[in-house]
């Protein structure tokens, strides 16, 4: 798994492999007009998953993004990116691209970068901040269902 | 370099080092204490960044060989099917635990004798007590007096809110006739003793941003200073050096620059945690211990239990909690006790927990199989969010002298320090009890309303609870410190962490780990006129 610890600020990619990228995330979760949300193919998603993607894995992964768009070529006469989004979908289903390594490599970096984006946090009805300083409230809970527990008494052994 | 020689020298800065420190200080010793990481930055944890859930994959990861910080030493975790989590910093791995804090009960010390399996402590739970008080004022525990899973305690603060989440889950409970309780937790309720209150910040795991868990570099460290300790960060003990006569004479390490120090001292006292003591004493060899310090039993790296625990998630169909408040709520004793009626001894605790975060909640639902790649993901993921709650099974492991920690034969750290690795095996007992586990906690949960049931088992990356790698006991061939905490063998030589652990009950250890060590410090303090005899 890439460690994405530290945002790499400095890591560009041209933007053949922008769009390539962009292509493959918004098929993995796609944009939603009734829910508002973007797609992970968005411009500043994809830009934070570039950026917290191992630099070192980025030609590895130009390089599968690359191979998965001429796949498409031979039957449908145009590369991957270059699909509208359903045939896309199709062809992701089709051919198992869930179970592809690189599907797996950018996958849980997407998720990260994806639901930390304020549009699809405010779709979830999800203030986007941080959780500190403001927190959050928790209801207290209703210490009266303890009754049954105690009606039962002691249930530890004393070994005397 | 050899520095001036110190009355006490403590090596480890986490949960056991910071609660010696602070009951020795008052004897008014030379103390020095040696921790190879550095002071944490609370306003730095990931809770006060949009992003926080990321880190938990990176600089704030719980697993010592993917975190990537050069204060850590690799584990060689490739023979055992739970993998260790740490952390090396002052406040060691509290700084990340999750504050969950039972006590061990009166029947863990008496394992054997109720029981017929592994061994009787030296020591019982009255023993213990007094200990458990003074380290659960110091820590600041928040609980609900009247558990009838134990013996009457005091209650200092008022428990975490059960939330929807815990709500939901007690009414299962209830509907079984089973036991459940607020969970005990090293968690601030209420504003104390100079922290701020448990806001819910949800991200308990990476360090709490508020102050509100008892991590020990801010609830025992400012203290322990305060009265004269003093505390050397970025030091990494390589080994303990001894004299013809068996003493210790002090420890040699290195500093940030990896420059080479020797510090003598009257007294040593390990607090490693159960990997990093049996490390430490195994790479202390010299022509009088060949073995290994303090090993003259063989058994200084042997018995290492970790507490195998399943994770059983439910699906609810309305929205709970999510991540919002500290990830404890309420326990469950049920099935802790022995009963002869099931296939294995012992027994284990819910241990019941909230939701996930945003970004965890999709990373389960894929791993699960649930929430797929497409145009369904958004759907499928909107089942999830806020709407898991569940429970993990802390089983009791017992002490095999197969599951242990050796030195791997050449894997090193920044130091060049030959680095531990880990061979361990579930035993049958634990296979059993998981099983049992989840097949009750499946019901307990579909009696609470869950629709889905997700389970992990054992929990992979779960080796969080690192016992009984250099046990406790009376007779010098079947243990490595005697009942109060000294070593057989090395008469100023002092263990205070879990690596002392005989057995290691069915719940978290480290309420019971510092109480150790608040009673280890208090023994040495009342025979200071004849520590050595
Ligand atoms: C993610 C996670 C969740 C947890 N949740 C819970 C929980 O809810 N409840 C609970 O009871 N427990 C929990 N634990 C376990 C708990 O953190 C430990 O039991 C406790 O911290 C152990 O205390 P210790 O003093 O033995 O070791 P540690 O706290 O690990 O401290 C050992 C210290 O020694 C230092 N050290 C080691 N070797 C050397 C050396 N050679 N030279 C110098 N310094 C050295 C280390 O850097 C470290 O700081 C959790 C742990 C983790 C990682
Ligand atoms: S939930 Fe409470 S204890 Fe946990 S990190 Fe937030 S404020 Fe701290």
């Amino acid at each position: 798994m890439p460690n994405n610890s530290e945002i790499i600020s400095n890591v560009t990619i041209d933007e053949k492999v922008r769009l390539q990228l962009g292509a493959l995330l918004d098929t993995m979760i796609p944009p939603n007009d009734y829910l508002g949300v973007p797609g992970a193919g968005d411009n500043e998603i994809v830009l934070q998953v570039v950026r917290s993607l191992r630099a070192a894995s980025l030609q590895r992964i130009a390089d599968a993004l690359e191979e998965l768009d001429q796949s498409t070529v031979g039957e449908l006469n145009r590369t991957f990116s270059e699909l509208p989004q359903h045939e896309r979908e199709e062809w992701f289903g089709k051919h198992d691209l869930a179970r592809h390594e690189l599907v797996r490599i950018v996958g849980s970096v997407t998720l990260q970068c994806y639901y930390c984006d304020s549009r699809v946090l405010e779709s979830l009805g999800v203030e986007p901040r941080p959780p500190f300083p403001k927190g959050f409230e928790v209801q207290q809970g209703d210490l009266s269902l303890l009754e049954p527990v105690r009606k039962r008494g002691p249930i530890y052994r004393d070994p005397g | 370099m050899k520095s001036e020689k110190v009355d006490v020298l403590i090596v480890g800065a986490g949960a056991s080092g910071a609660a010696a420190a602070w009951s020795l200080a008052d004897t008014r010793m030379r103390i020095v204490c040696l921790e190879q990481g550095e002071w944490m930055n609370p306003s730095e944890y990931p809770t006060s960044r949009v992003d926080w859930e990321s880190r938990n994959f990176g600089s704030m990861g719980i697993n010592p060989n993917h975190r990537g910080r050069d204060t850590d030493y690799a584990i060689n975790d490739t023979d055992s099917p739970i993998s260790v989590a740490n952390f090396n910093a002052v406040g060691g791995s509290t700084i990340l635990y999750a504050g969950h804090f039972p006590r061990f009960h009166p029947s863990d010390f008496r394992v054997r004798s109720l029981d017929g399996v592994a061994d009787d402590w030296p020591i019982d739970y009255t023993t213990l007590e007094p200990y458990y008080d003074e380290n659960d004022r110091m820590m600041g525990v928040s609980g609900l007096a009247g558990d009838p899973a134990y013996p009457p305690k005091p209650q200092i603060m008022p428990p975490v809110p059960m939330g929807k989440s815990g709500q939901t889950l007690a009414e299962g409970f209830n509907k079984l006739g089973w036991h459940w309780w607020p969970s005990d937790t090293a968690i601030a309720t209420e504003d104390y003793d100079g922290r701020a209150q448990c806001i819910n910040l949800g991200g308990c795991y990476t360090g709490c941003t508020q102050g509100a868990k008892a991590s020990s570099d801010i609830t025992y460290w400012p203290k322990a200073i305060r009265n004269g300790v003093e505390l050397r960060t970025r030091c990494r003990v390589r080994e303990i050096t001894v004299n013809g006569s068996d003493f210790a004479t002090g420890v040699v390490y290195y500093d940030e620059n990896g420059e080479e120090h020797h510090q003598e001292a009257e007294i040593v006292i390990l607090a490693c945690n159960g990997v990093g003591t049996p490390r430490l004493l195994l790479n202390s060899t010299s022509s009088r211990f060949p073995n290994g310090l303090a090993n003259s039993s063989g058994l200084v790296g042997k018995n290492l239990m970790f507490h195998p625990y399943a994770l059983i998630t439910g699906v609810f169909p309305e929205e709970l909690d999510g991540y919002m408040g500290p990830g404890v709520c309420i326990w469950s004793q049920e099935f802790y006790e022995t009963d002869p009626s099931r296939d294995f001894v012992r027994g284990f605790t819910y241990e019941c927990s909230r939701g996930r975060g945003i970004v965890g909640s999709a990373m389960i639902g894929l791993g699960y199989g649930r929430i797929p790649w497409g145009s369904e993901h958004h759907s499928a993921y909107r089942k999830f969010h806020k709407r898991l709650a569940g429970m993990s099974a802390i089983c009791e492991d017992l002490p095999e002298e197969h599951n242990t920690v050796t030195l791997d034969p050449s894997l090193t750290d920044s130091n060049g320090i030959p680095c531990p690795k880990i061979s361990y095996t579930l035993s049958e007992n634990s296979e059993k009890m998981l099983e049992f586990a989840i097949a009750r906690s499946t019901e307990v949960l579909k009696a609470s309303g869950a629709e889905d049931i997700l389970t992990e088992c054992p929990i992979a990356h779960g080796g969080w609870h690192l016992m009984g790698t250099a046990r406790m006991g009376t007779d010098p061939e079947k243990s490595v410190v005697n009942d109060w905490g000294r070593s057989h063998d090395v008469r100023n030589l002092f263990i205070v962490d879990g690596s002392i652990f005989v057995t290691s009950a069915g719940v978290n250890p480290t309420r019971t780990i510092q109480a150790l060590a608040l009673y280890i410090a208090d023994s040495m303090k009342k025979r200071i006129a004849n520590l050595f005899d």
